[in-house]
């Protein structure tokens, strides 16, 4: 028996503090079974980075650059380890929304999870770090894996819950997108037989 | 026991092995990479590529570029080998990056040793602004884990 793994992308937007979306996710006739989930989010806003980032650290200096050009719109830089910073202090990751999945069949919610965005302690106890070269997701990043599930393929409609939460953290209105990637396997033999009486 | 050499395996004459020994191939790993530029932003760039035909199958995959940053915060791609996708549109290039936490033999996504068939691969990339960068012409590259048949 050959499987096969596939993957479907449903894209969910959020623009409001402390929106809710349900939507649906549809699984094709041919799924065997769903192998994995992997969530991945998109900024849309021009705001987003100077909430979270303005906030999250408090060395940022975030007041000043405003208060010097309060009519210019610019995303504000995030601040790197300082030259002879010691990098082992932790940061909390910024949680961004809750997802929820549910089949429609015996599994029922089968997936609750956090979502964070990126790894906020990438470049822990990394001495590397020079006032030119930080470690960042994009350098030092890990290789991802989705999250394993066994849940029977069965189900026409996947039913989903996301909830955000770091707009309702920052009290203001922040648009993102979440990807939420559905893997699933199919029996590549059974695709063939398929063919084979459609069209003898 | 005493090994016999027998009819069918003569010590000195290679000419007359037999065929299964004939027949196996030399087979060598190699690494292919493809590269496609994005000038404009917010925008679509289609490319297809060709593997030759010695390739055997495709182990795996990696997306890097000339501006790691950006291609983390605003690529996603479609990416189809063969006429059979393996990444939707909008699947995020992020996902197929590995950095250098990662063992160089270990960062390839692992495609499990797909036949390449005809050998087309066909590459989608799409740029989306996130607000954390300032665009920037950059260089993204398809890096492909390939069996090749000396």
């Amino acid at each position: 028996m050959i499987m096969k793994e596939r993957v479907i992308i449903k894209q969910v937007s959020i623009t409001k503090r402390g929106e809710t979306q349900y939507f649906q996710i549809r699984l094709p006739r041919d799924a065997e079974h769903i192998i994995g989930i992997e969530t991945g989010i998109c900024r849309t806003g021009k705001g987003f980075s100077e909430y979270v980032h303005g906030r999250a650290y408090a060395a940022a200096p975030v007041a000043v650059i405003a208060a010097a050009a309060p009519a210019i719109k610019v995303p504000v830089p995030v601040p790197g380890p300082q030259a002879g910073h010691f990098p082992v202090g932790f940061r909390r990751n910024i949680l961004i929304g809750e997802l929820k999945l549910q089949s429609q069949e015996k599994a029922n919610v089968f997936f609750s999870d956090d979502v964070f965005e990126s790894d906020q302690n990438i470049g822990f106890a990394d001495y590397s770090a020079t006032r030119f070269f930080s470690p960042s997701q994009w350098t030092h990043e890990f290789k991802r894996f989705e999250e394993k599930v066994v849940v029977n393929g069965v189900t026409t409609l996947i039913g989903g819950y996301f909830k955000d939460r770091i707009g309702e953290r920052f009290k203001t209105n922040l648009s993102y997108t979440v990807n939420v990637y559905v893997w699933y396997e199919v029996n590549e033999e059974k695709e063939t037989k398929d063919d084979d009486r459609l069209c003898p | 026991m005493r090994f016999k050499v027998g009819k069918n395996y003569p010590s000195s004459d290679s000419s007359a092995l037999p065929r299964k020994l004939k027949q196996t191939k030399m087979l060598k790993p190699v690494r292919k990479r493809f590269d496609l530029a994005v000038a404009a932003a917010n925008a679509t760039v289609s490319q297809t590529f060709e593997l030759e035909k010695t390739v055997m199958s495709i182990k795996g995959l990696l997306l890097t570029s000339s501006m790691d940053d950006m291609l983390y915060f605003r690529g996603s791609q479609r990416i189809e080998i063969n006429k059979d996708e393996i990444f939707p549109e909008g699947y995020e290039s992020k996902l197929l990056m590995s950095g250098i936490n990662v063992s160089p033999n270990k960062r390839y996504y692992d495609l499990g040793g797909m036949k390449p068939g005809s050998g087309i691969i066909k590459m989608d990339f799409t740029d989306a602004d996130d607000g954390r960068t300032v665009f920037a012409p950059y260089r993204v590259s398809l890096y492909l884990d390939c069996i090749m048949d000396e």
